[in-house]
């Protein structure tokens, strides 16, 4: 309740400009509260793990197979163990669940991104929306001063809103750094200026009725200018953040990314999707995970160890867990066996993925892959109930219907996806 | 007669007349329609030909559509008598080699036929716009609207467009137009594996040179070579993905015949009667086709693909002349080269004419029968003594006079370039079972004309722009003007592609000639990419235009560096030539600066703001500045109306 007060607080001080969104906006919520629903987005964070990480290094230890590795189980507060070099993420994993029987066919980088963004494999005619557009057009509250689909450090590579358009198109922000192109590059009372030459050129070419597309111009430019003199854009500071806090995300990018996915939760935003790349480790797989710090920062497990960690921790706290999921997966997995150069190749065959929050049960194990990790030997986990779960869980009906441009009806939850969503989570 | 057309669009208007839009002539139209609705939709798998035998001279005819005749009847002869076209501009009138007044007259019979009124005639600065747009891909210089305005001829319309079609720049808009869409950039593509610069350069040259269609169709699904002497082959190359060339398949089919057969790769259509046979007989044309790939190493020692020949085993020396494919029940079946209208190698090298997309072999066969056919292939080929290269059958087929699809599929491609909408919902469309041609008479009859024209590209759009139609405004008339989208009774208003609004900006602000860049085309390649991150790629846009603009790209507009630089007042940009012309009063720069962004003058609110701007600046460059700059944000520059 305290959050959602906060965020009615921010609005108000933005009313001046926007007084009939605005007072909506004020009666949505009365009728809210009135009902006893806080209006709450909800809201998905992607940990997207760019290159395919080597899952079974990670989430599905094999100890005492050939396939094995040079890392140790853990014990952790949920059911299953993990790699020795998560301690933090040890004492979250009651409230996570892993998958360890998730299989995705895509084995080249761009494929598995697109499969594993969208639900789909990639076909000529159709470009399919990434979960992303999905989620940021179905839960957008219609008050939400940003895009509704954020991406932090993400790549962009087969990721699109597809066919959804452009309004679903991931805004790309890198944390710690201002939200590009929000400031003008004159002063503001010349920006003023100029704009009322522009109001009167753009607003006497949609009063001659030509249709939608010059009204659709003004309503973006309309957008944009609200999103430059938000408070919002405050949300995107991560150096309003107590010391701690910032030190507790980890003092490198993800970290800084998760925690500027904390506060854009905090502010309504539906979905973030937060990057993190060097997974695909085709040699010295085990140095290149926990090695010692190198100029990409610390190692990829220490850097998901601070953030993920911290990220979990931090929403549980605040009551955004319920309202709030959180999804770690990557291109695909890595080869089991390990191949000459001491690294492992591309494995969509059996792979893990860490999913938790949005009112799923915690500390679950999904699944299970045989001693040496290279099938699957229990509760196959196809992409199409990856998907239909995550829709699940931020409220949006996974057999919920999208029509392509082409007139195919498309399933949010895959190609042959029946919304079969993976029961022991809920 | 399209009565099934019409009736399809009708029956969209029951809300709108529900909610009180009601005209009353409409609902006499649609009352008299059931009967000539019900035949057309018997056999609706007959697509894009049809129409041909759709219901005419109904015996039922209303008072008022008889009326609607006699009026349609006089329009046309004085149409015949050469009434001159007249705009808020004056008169102007077209003089082209060709006879194409059928096209104003099917679309004049529409147009009273459906009510609807018809926007009005363009101005000479909106036609001058758009047209410059659509044929060379950018707004035109100051120079060349002064060009355009200076003649006062009732032909300047037609000049202009001779101008635009003569000018170097049509070859590059039509190759960014082709390039687009026939190797796209995206998740299925590797770079590495095809030479999409050379492939341009090669669509520019062809078009410039007004190539027949025909041939640059042939060579692109025919051509063997290395991938920078001969360019044609990298359409192939982008899509060939070692053995597996499905892709080649339903891009071919999709772009050059706007036929799509991309799902019966693994199904049957779920809408007409194709099947997974068609794509396989279609896809074995493939089979002897390889790819040589030549590796060499970059200055870090690693290993890039330098080149890639592709070449093509003749069909005799093929140890298999087929491929495999699965049906859905598991089951393995093969297929030698068939083409769509199940034609063999036989039957194509014999010359046998196209077959009607109805009357196929195969169409309604049972199960077991097309089992049997599948079962059973015809393999056999004449003994010409010659190789027989089987891209060359198929080039040579698809390209042929008696191809259903081919002169149509480019016809109505053409219409959408110009249109932003086609005779058919999708562009890329035709005969899936769902969607028919609105106007299937007038699509036909421009398709035989350009064939009889030897597949001339540069006329057939001649003939789209002498029309009553490209003409008009894109302001409409009438509160659901949209509803008859697809018979043309106003021009639709069309986003920008990144290409023709970075074009467009260079156009007004010559920033590309200050730019102390080393490296323009590189330099454009960014800006366009940086666009391209805030706008849609617009490949998949096949049918209504929409604003695909987004917030990022609002931002980028507003506030980035390089648009601030580009409408700065370097040296060699217009805004410094203009800056530094002591002659010309300010109140003529700017109207220079409309000129070029909106191709009009300044008017009424604008004025105002004008004058209130240039009160609060504190010199003529700042002031100019801030002019171009809320010029290239606005709406009215970003779009082609």
């Amino acid at each position: 309740m305290a959050i959602t007060r906060r965020h009615f607080v921010k609005h108000m001080t933005a009313a001046g400009s926007m007084a009939l969104p605005m007072s909506q906006w004020i009666q949505s919520a009365h009728a809210a509260r009135e009902s006893g629903k806080a209006p709450k987005t909800r809201s998905m964070i992607l940990l997207w793990m760019s290159g395919g990480p080597a899952t079974i290094d990670i989430w599905d230890l094999k100890p005492g197979s050939k396939n094995g590795g040079e890392f140790k189980p853990i014990q952790t507060t949920g059911s299953g163990q993990i790699c020795e070099h998560l301690p933090q993420l040890a004492k979250q994993m009651k409230h996570l669940n892993i998958i360890r029987s998730y299989s995705s066919r895509e084995a080249d980088h761009a494929r598995g991104t697109y499969l594993n963004h969208t639900g789909f494999p990639p076909l000529p005619t159709v470009v399919h929306p990434a979960i992303g557009a999905c989620v940021a057009k179905f839960n957008s509250p219609e008050s939400l001063e940003i895009p509704g689909n954020v991406s932090l450090g993400a790549g962009g590579q087969g990721v699109s809103p597809g066919f959804l358009g452009m309004t679903y198109a991931p805004f790309r922000v890198n944390a710690g750094r201002p939200v590009p192109n929000t400031i003008t590059p004159v002063s503001d009372v010349r920006h003023a200026s100029r704009a009322e030459l522009w109001n009167a050129i753009e607003t006497g070419f949609v009063k001659q009725r030509r249709g939608g597309l010059p009204e659709d111009h003004s309503a973006i430019y309309g957008k944009a200018h609200k999103l430059m003199g938000s408070t919002l854009l405050d949300a995107f500071d991560i150096s309003k953040e107590p010391e701690n806090m910032q030190a507790r995300y980890g003092d490198h990018q993800f970290g800084k990314s998760c925690l500027l996915a904390r506060r854009l939760v905090e502010n309504g935003v539906p979905f973030i999707e937060v990057g993190l790349g060097g997974w695909d480790m085709h040699n010295g797989i085990f140095e290149a995970l926990a090695g010692a710090p190198m100029n990409g920062g610390p190692s990829r497990l220490k850097q998901v160890d601070d953030g993920f960690s911290a990220l979990v921790e931090d929403l549980v706290q605040r009551g955004l867990w319920e309202t709030t999921t959180i999804v770690w997966m990557g291109d695909f997995g890595r080869t089991p066996k390990i191949n000459i150069d001491g690294g492992r190749d591309h494995w969509p065959r059996c792979w893990s993925v860490v999913l938790g929050g949005g009112g799923m049960k915690g500390g679950e194990v999904v699944g299970a892959t045989d001693k040496d990790g290279v099938a699957i030997v229990d509760e196959p986990v196809e992409v199409s109930n990856l998907f239909a779960s995550l829709y699940k869980s931020v409220g949006i009906e996974p057999t919920t219907e999208l029509r392509s441009p082409n007139g195919r009806p498309l399933r949010l939850s895959g190609l042959f996806g029946d919304g079969q969503y993976i029961k022991q989570l809920f | 007669m399209t009565i099934g057309s019409r009736e399809r669009l009708l029956s969209g208007y029951r809300l709108a007349i529900a909610v009180g839009l009601c005209v009353p002539a409409l609902m006499l139209v649609f009352a008299a329609g059931p009967t000539a609705h019900g035949q057309s939709m018997k056999k609706p798998n007959k697509g894009a030909m049809a129409g041909k035998k759709g219901a005419t001279g109904s015996g039922s005819m209303s008072a008022l559509d008889r009326l609607r005749q006699l009026r349609k009847e006089r329009e046309r002869t004085e149409r015949r008598s050469g009434t001159p076209k007249k705009t808020g501009d004056g008169q102007y009138s077209w003089a082209t080699p060709d006879d194409v007044t059928y096209i104003d007259e099917a679309l004049g019979e529409e147009w009273s036929y459906l009510g609807f009124p018809v926007s009005q005639q363009c101005t000479d600065g909106e036609f001058l716009r758009r047209a410059s747009l659509d044929i060379i891909g950018r707004i035109p210089t100051l120079e060349e609207s002064e060009t355009f305005f200076r003649d006062k001829s009732a032909k300047r319309r037609e000049n202009l467009v001779n101008r635009l079609l003569a000018s170097e720049d049509f070859g590059k808009n039509m190759a960014n137009i082709w390039t687009k869409l026939l190797i796209p950039s995206g998740p299925d593509f590797d770079d590495e594996e095809t030479n999409r610069e050379a492939f341009h350069a090669w669509l520019e040259r062809e078009f410039n040179r007004n190539t027949p269609w025909d041939k640059v169709a042939y060579e692109m699904i025919s051509a063997r070579g290395e991938w920078q002497e001969n360019p044609a082959v990298n359409f192939i190359l982008a899509h060939k993905q070692g053995d597996r060339t499905a892709d080649v398949t339903s891009y071919f089919t999709r772009n050059i015949l706007s036929v799509q057969t991309q799902c019966t790769e693994c199904h049957a259509h779920p809408w007409n009667e194709w099947k997974q046979h068609h794509f396989h007989g279609l896809n074995a044309f493939f089979i002897g086709t390889k790819e040589f790939e030549k590796e060499e190493l970059d200055e870090r020692g690693d290993t890039y693909t330098a080149s890639i020949t592709l070449e093509e085993i003749p069909y005799q020396e093929l140890a298999d002349g087929g491929t495999y494919f699965m049906l859905r029940n598991g089951m393995q079946v093969y297929t030698p080269p068939r083409y769509l209208d199940g034609r063999s190698i036989n039957d194509l090298m014999l010359g046998e004419k196209a077959r009607e997309p109805g009357s196929r072999e195969d169409a309604g066969l049972t199960f077991s029968a097309e089992l049997d056919l599948l079962l059973n292939p015809d393999m056999s080929v004449p003994d010409t003594g010659d190789p027989i290269y089987l891209r060359e059958v198929l080039a040579k087929t698809v390209t042929s006079d008696d191809d259903p699809y081919f002169a149509q599929s480019m016809i109505n491609r053409l219409w959408y370039q110009f249109f932003g909408h086609s005779f058919i919902k999708n562009v890329d469309d035709f005969d899936n079972g769902q969607d028919e041609p609105t106007m299937p008479d007038l699509l036909d009859r421009l398709a035989e004309d350009f064939k009889k024209n030897d597949y001339d590209v540069k006329r057939a759009i001649r003939w789209i722009c002498s029309s009553d139609a490209y003409g008009l405004s894109t302001k409409q008339r009438g509160r659901d003007a949209e509803a008859a989208i697809g018979f043309f009774t106003f021009q639709l208003v069309k986003p920008m592609s990144p290409e023709q609004l970075y074009d467009s900006l260079m156009a007004l602000t010559r920033y590309d000639r200050a730019s102390r860049s080393m490296d323009p085309a590189r330099e454009r390649a960014m800006f366009i990419n940086a666009i391209m991150r805030t706008f849609t790629s617009d490949q998949l846009a096949t049918t209504t235009p929409a604003f695909e603009g987004s917030i990022s790209q609002a931002l980028m507009m507003m506030n980035s560096r390089l648009i601030h630089q580009a409408t700065r007042a370097t040296p060699g940009t217009f805004l410094h030539e203009l800056v530094g012309n002591t002659e010309k009063k300010t109140d003529d720069k700017v109207e220079d600066l409309f000129m070029v962004a909106l191709c009009r003058r300044p008017m009424g609110q604008e004025r105002k703001a004008l004058s209130v701007l240039q009160r609060n600046s504190r010199s003529e460059e700042e002031f100019l500045q801030d002019v171009m700059w809320a010029l290239v944000n606005s709406n009215e520059f970003l779009l082609n109306h």
